[in-house]
């Protein structure tokens, strides 16, 4: 193992089959699209997970109680989050919780949302625009944006590009970074994450963090060796503080993310910053 | 001691804004709010309590700004708790800022909900903007009332609260006591609507005098159509003072000649209801 800080990654999908039962099938999406082998995709223990982390330098994990879509459709599910706060509990050194959100339950989710963070000692929020197909800069989500302010947590969103996930519920990718710009405007002082790097519009997500002091990029979802020439500038340069890793796990797999990461031969300091520093101070970890 | 509460009454108007002039209105006899004075008169009319609005507006939209501070009002809520009961006023373009200052006001000094003039600040009432306040007012249980319909004349503001917006609103968030200000005139058919449709939207008809109440708004509140179970129990009787007054307005009311039963809830019995008075 090189000689690095211990690796925190900050989108992680807690991925046990005791998790995965009864969730909508996947497998082609996973199976295909992604090119996971079919042992992970059935599911890995926390054990296992952990051994991964352990193998990579990986200290902590971001678990994601997910919201995948509103209920009701067959292609939409919702990760509890007592299955989160079961698996921070059991490993509390190595896990954290992350409340996923769905703007189509107005108040009751934005008090749910609290009720993580304040009885689960979940550290932050989490959500997918395109899920909904309401874009970051849609009222329905304020509700959510004024709570977290209130509670003084950082919200990660996907942003960029959505895939078809399943092919009976193909959503629009609605997340397109410059949508931050309102959201960033109407809540100065929101801590906000856009993660899977912004492609294809990484320019864009990266304009967004530049400009607004509480914007901060997630560089999970795409294998390293891909992103983006001016992506990889940007978190070697003047974005250095601006960038967290994550690997979206199972999407990237730890251990080939890590390797690949640290062949980028990034700038002194960087690396450090990037696995570790940024998360633990915007997570205050 | 009667059940009569009248629901709006500005503390500190801005008389800075040119309807004034539209209306011919003598600035020089805009008086400030005197609360102990007031009492007097809420006497003479029989007027049990009144909901004093600290209010905020602008000279038009992007102007000086006009914001009576609740600070101000609480001592006299303090001070006549069975007369008075308190509106936070708040300017949606503040956002956060909003959100914690209405908090405080609810929590520390005791106000029973926030008060809207939207026209001055030019941002229609279904816009995100607005959506943090109407979460705040969902969590702390307090109703919300916006002005709607027409605006000031020749004051630089905008209608941006025509009564159909609260409908995004009502849908977005079911259980929020959501109050259309000043009838929804022109548009009184828009703001009956709603108030049919969703169980928590409510109507103030003030600063219009009864006798200028238009037709479906009457219906409504005697039930006179088939369509209309409710509307007895869903307005609420104010002045929005200065504009109208309590002796000439209550008079006016009384020349409408609803059944006693709804009138007492017009003019009463639904604001001690509804704003949990």
């Amino acid at each position: 193992m090189p000689d690095t800080v211990k690796a925190i990654d900050t989108v992680v999908n807690i991925w046990t089959p005791e998790a995965l039962a009864g969730r909508p099938d996947r497998r082609q999406f996973y199976t295909g699209k992604i090119g996971l082998d079919t042992g992970t995709f059935e599911g890995i223990s926390h054990e296992e997970m952990l051994r991964r982390m352990d193998a990579s330098g990986i200290e902590v994990a971001f678990l994601i109680a997910a919201k995948v879509g509103q209920l009701g459709h067959p292609s939409c599910y919702h990760v509890p989050y007592e299955l989160v706060a079961d698996a921070v509990q059991a490993h509390p050194d190595r896990f954290r919780g992350l409340a996923g959100l769905d703007p189509t339950e107005g108040m009751r989710g934005v008090r749910a949302f609290e009720h993580a963070i304040k009885e689960y000692g979940f550290v932050g929020g989490h959500f997918y625009p395109h899920w909904y197909e309401l874009g970051p800069d849609h009222a329905k989500w304020y509700p959510f944006y004024t709570k977290a302010c209130e509670l003084d947590v950082p919200l990660q969103l996907q942003v960029g590009q959505s895939l078809v996930y399943d092919e009976r519920y193909p959503r629009r990718s609605v997340g397109r970074p410059i949508a931050l710009d309102a959201v960033a405007c109407d809540f100065p002082e929101l801590k906000l994450i856009g993660i899977h790097v912004g492609i294809p519009w990484t320019e864009e997500m990266i304009a967004m963090a530049w400009k607004h002091k509480n914007v901060y990029i997630g560089c999970d979802a795409h294998s390293p060796k891909h992103w983006p020439q001016a992506f990889v500038h940007y978190l070697n340069t003047y974005g250095q503080d601006k960038v967290l890793f994550g690997t979206d796990f199972p999407v990237l797999g730890f251990e080939r993310t890590m390797a690949e990461i640290r062949a980028l031969d990034l700038r002194p300091g960087v690396l450090d910053k990037l696995l570790r520093h940024n998360a633990a101070k915007l997570y205050r970890l | 001691m009667s059940d009569i509460i009248d629901v709006s009454v500005n503390f500190r108007p801005n008389t800075k804004v040119g309807v004034y002039d539209y209306l011919r209105i003598d600035r020089s006899l805009v008086k400030p709010f005197d609360p102990d004075g007031y009492i007097a008169e809420m006497d003479q009319a029989g007027v049990a309590m009144s909901g004093l609005i600290a209010n905020v507006s602008a000279n038009g939209i992007g102007g000086e700004e006009h914001f009576v501070r609740a600070e101000e009002l609480s001592p006299f809520l303090k001070k006549y708790p069975d007369r008075y009961f308190g509106w936070v006023g708040i300017n949606p373009l503040r956002k956060m800022e909003m959100v914690r200052y209405i908090e405080y006001a609810v929590k520390e000094l005791g106000f029973k909900g926030v008060h809207v003039y939207p026209h001055w600040f030019g941002v229609p009432i279904n816009d995100r903007i607005y959506y943090p306040i109407y979460a705040k007012c969902c969590e702390l249980g307090i109703p919300i009332t916006l002005q709607v319909g027409t605006h000031s004349m020749r004051s630089g503001a905008k209608c941006v609260g025509r009564p159909i917006l609260l409908d995004d609103v009502a849908f977005d968030f079911p259980d929020l006591k959501l109050i259309g200000l000043h009838l929804g005139a022109p548009w009184l058919e828009e703001m009956v609507m709603l108030a049919k449709a969703y169980e928590h939207v409510y109507i103030i008809a003030d600063a219009h005098p009864p006798s200028t109440w238009g037709k479906p708004l009457l219906d409504y509140i005697a039930e006179r159509d088939w369509a209309n179970k409710d509307g007895s129990h869903k307005v609420m009787w104010g002045t929005d003072w200065p504009v109208q007054t309590v002796a000439k307005s209550l008079a006016e009311v009384d020349a409408l000649g609803f059944d006693p039963e709804v009138k007492a809830r017009l003019i009463g019995g639904n604001a001690r209801r509804i704003l949990g008075l």
